[in-house]
């Protein structure tokens, strides 16, 4: 599991296979890993911003579009540290792809992943919108 | 360290922030701590040591706004051991007079019961537009 330790504690547990189902390219463990209801806010004002509510809208309109961004075999996410008190955990990522119109794409992100009886219920993504923007979006 | 230790010192340091005491906020840094803020910003980039983060960095973005409309609110604040994570929004208005709105999040990285070295990110596009736009 990219190199991390092994850990008992149940959120980064869940957070960790999150980051390993992404990886895997496993779609049903994605899905497994939020609740029906969950929210997933990105900021900016960029064509996947604002706060996307429901795994269905998570997954196909907001990770759907950035996946088609991408080609899908080059992207790498390397976690870059994993903090966990309770029910709340804050990922930081580093993620490597090639774009669809063949430039590299090279960013790090901080998210709050807000967790209910071990699932992912809401999360909070940061990151240099500016910078998506300009490699993802052509803006 | 303890998670309430680490806990106290970045709710010192953002208590100190929010009474606008430069000294204290100064005490909460080790003398050679680093804060990384990405982006092609003027202030993006790594700023080494507590004179260049409070100087360089803090300073240049007090430039930008009308200090005494400047808050600061903790949306939430997750730590361990050494390491806290710190969500917040700066609300303020801009020597322009636009009002600047913005959430962060940032991981401190304590050592010695002193902030070491901060990660910050943010939504850039807004920072560039409303922050730094001339």
């Amino acid at each position: 599991m990219l190199g991390m330790t092994t850990t008992a504690d149940p959120t980064k547990t869940c957070i960790l296979d999150f980051v390993d189902a992404l990886q895997r390219r496993d779609p049903d463990a994605i899905r497994a890993s939020f609740h029906a209801d969950a929210t997933w806010t990105y900021p900016g004002d960029l064509p996947v911003s604002g706060t996307w509510e429901g795994v269905d809208a998570i997954l196909g309109d907001f990770l759907g579009t950035v996946g088609e961004r991408v080609d899908a075999t080059s992207r790498r996410f390397e976690v870059l540290s994993l903090t966990a008190e309770a029910d709340r955990a804050a990922l930081e990522w580093r993620l490597t792809a090639r774009t669809t119109d063949g430039q590299d794409y090279d960013n790090t992100y901080l998210a709050i992943f807000e967790l209910r009886d071990g699932r992912i219920a809401a999360v909070r993504e940061y990151t240099d919108t500016a910078y998506v923007g300009r490699v993802l979006f052509g803006l | 360290m303890t998670p309430v230790l680490t806990r106290t010192l970045i709710l010192d340091y953002v208590d100190a922030l929010q009474r606008g005491d430069s000294d204290e906020v100064a005490a909460c840094f080790a003398p050679d701590a680093t804060w990384d803020v990405p982006g092609d910003l003027p202030i993006s980039g790594r700023h080494a040591g507590r004179d260049a983060i409070l100087g360089g960095l803090v300073g240049a973005v007090m430039a930008r706004l009308d200090p005494a409309s400047l808050r600061f609110d903790v949306t939430s604040l997750t730590t361990e051991a050494d390491r806290g994570v710190l969500e917040y929004t700066i609300r303020a208005r801009t020597r322009h007079g636009r009002a600047y709105e913005n959430a962060y999040l940032a991981i401190f990285e304590v050592r010695g019961g002193l902030i070491a070295a901060v990660r910050e990110y943010l939504d850039t596009q807004r920072a560039a537009r409303v922050l730094f736009a001339t």
